[in-house]
């Protein structure tokens, strides 16, 4: 597994990242769900896609991941993946519990080095609650621009009251 | 806890034996928890309904979806996954959905094999090795059929002698004649196709059957030792990589091959 250290991890998700094409995002079905991808431009050499999928039978059966891939191996790693609260998710080295909540993932140093999967921890959030806000929140996580949206373009600028 | 939930709830944890927590989420739906998880950690989505007297397990869509994260779930390789899987576990499968229907009584063992086939579907390796295999072999049916066909008045697929295989159970992937002894060519990408290899071999020398053996492994790196060695030893001249760098290095040496022995 590729070896990444928390540092590096953070400035791979927090490198800026352009989403090319339009922005508003166009899903295929596939399997009993929705999906979507798009590989992203960046000033620097790295490489970056986002997958989007929805369960067609569940709304809040969904997923937001960014991936980055070694350009030399080929190898990929899942940094940052936002979910819906359709299912539980325990920690395996910490030994805590996600209980059916929105909750992201992240890829840690921690889980790389133990051989697990590396984006294996994930944490609760509030910061979304459909995927259209999922999705708003993992470009800025990730320094996307623009914002990809499903439903409403986000507004270019934040409101006055924000 | 009403009698139902009660009863269901200690047959499923008997099933699977561990804990499972059956939680109400409305009149005929139950939401399962269980210590299952994907290899990224996630627990796995299982709800049961009752629906006109029986009862139904279900994935509803999940674990496809899931699995879709990391691997390409599209075209054949979800089907030969998914059929062997459900041909196994006796599940359904209808548009991303995987369930089974069982009465009370049967409910145990029908999530056992409800959660069995998960396990299986959600195993990320087995998605990559089904791909791999699926682009071996569909390369390797390309490079028979564009550089062999040509150059042999006989070549067949899957072929096999009534005579000595009445079942077809030790088929030969390629038979190609001109002349001489038939040339048995076997692609190997697992273990098993080699163990495959060896014992179709034996069966047609056991018999005074002469033939010469030619076997193209994917990567002969990623094959047990042992089975290597049993079919080495049987006299099967080997390619022992097909990749994409070595590819025309590998097809010279089949093309080669072919022309010495029929030359």
């Amino acid at each position: 597994m590729m070896q990444l250290t928390d540092n590096e991890i953070e400035k791979l998700i927090s490198e800026s990242k352009t989403w090319p094409g339009r922005h508003k995002i166009t899903f295929k079905r596939e399997a009993g769900h929705k999906r979507a991808g798009k590989e992203l431009e960046t000033r620097s050499d790295n490489r970056f896609n986002v997958f989007i999928r929805q369960n067609a039978r569940d709304p809040l059966d969904f997923s937001v991941g960014l991936v980055y891939m070694d350009r030399t191996t080929g190898e990929k790693i899942h940094l940052l993946r936002c979910n819906g609260p359709s299912h539980r998710h325990p920690n395996k080295i910490e030994g805590n519990d996600v209980d059916f909540t929105f909750h992201v993932h992240q890829a840690t140093e921690r889980y790389i080095i133990a051989g697990k999967e590396a984006e294996g921890w994930a944490s609760g959030t509030d910061e979304y609650k459909d995927l259209d806000s999922a999705l708003a929140y993992f470009a800025k996580r990730a320094n996307i621009q623009p914002v990809p949206y499903i439903k409403k373009a986000p507004p270019e600028k934040p409101s006055l009251f924000e | 806890m009403t009698e139902f939930l009660y009863e269901i709830n200690a047959k499923l944890s008997d099933a699977v034996n561990t804990a499972v927590r059956v939680e109400p989420m409305g009149r005929n739906t139950y939401r399962l928890i269980t210590p299952f998880i994907f290899e990224d950690g996630d627990g796995f989505v299982a709800y049961l309904e009752k629906i006109d007297g029986k009862l139904r397990f279900t994935d509803r869509g999940h674990t496809i979806m899931h699995v879709s994260y990391k691997v390409d779930i599209t075209s054949e390789t979800r089907e030969s996954i998914l059929n062997s899987v459900l041909a196994t576990h006796d599940l359904t499968y209808n548009d991303g959905e995987i369930f089974t229907e069982a009465t009370l009584e049967d409910a145990g063992p029908a999530f056992w094999d409800f959660i069995q086939g998960l396990i299986r579907i959600s195993d990320i390796s087995q998605w990559k090795f089904e791909r791999a295999a699926s682009l071996f072999f569909e390369e390797f049916e390309v490079f028979m059929e564009t550089k062999i066909r040509p150059s042999v008045p006989v070549l067949k697929e899957d072929w096999r002698d009534p005579s000595i295989d009445e079942s077809g159970l030790y088929k030969i992937p390629w038979m190609c004649i001109n002349g001489g002894k038939p040339l048995f060519v076997f692609p190997i990408q697992s273990n098993i196709h080699c163990d495959q290899a060896v014992k179709s071999c034996l069966k047609y020398d056991g018999v005074g059957y002469e033939f010469n053996s030619f076997a193209v492994f994917a990567d002969i790196e990623k094959i047990n030792r042992r089975s290597q060695n049993q079919l080495l030893d049987i006299g099967a001249q080997a390619v022992t990589s097909f990749d994409s760098q070595r590819k025309l290095r590998a097809e010279k040496i089949i093309v080669d091959h072919f022309n010495y022995l029929h030359s």
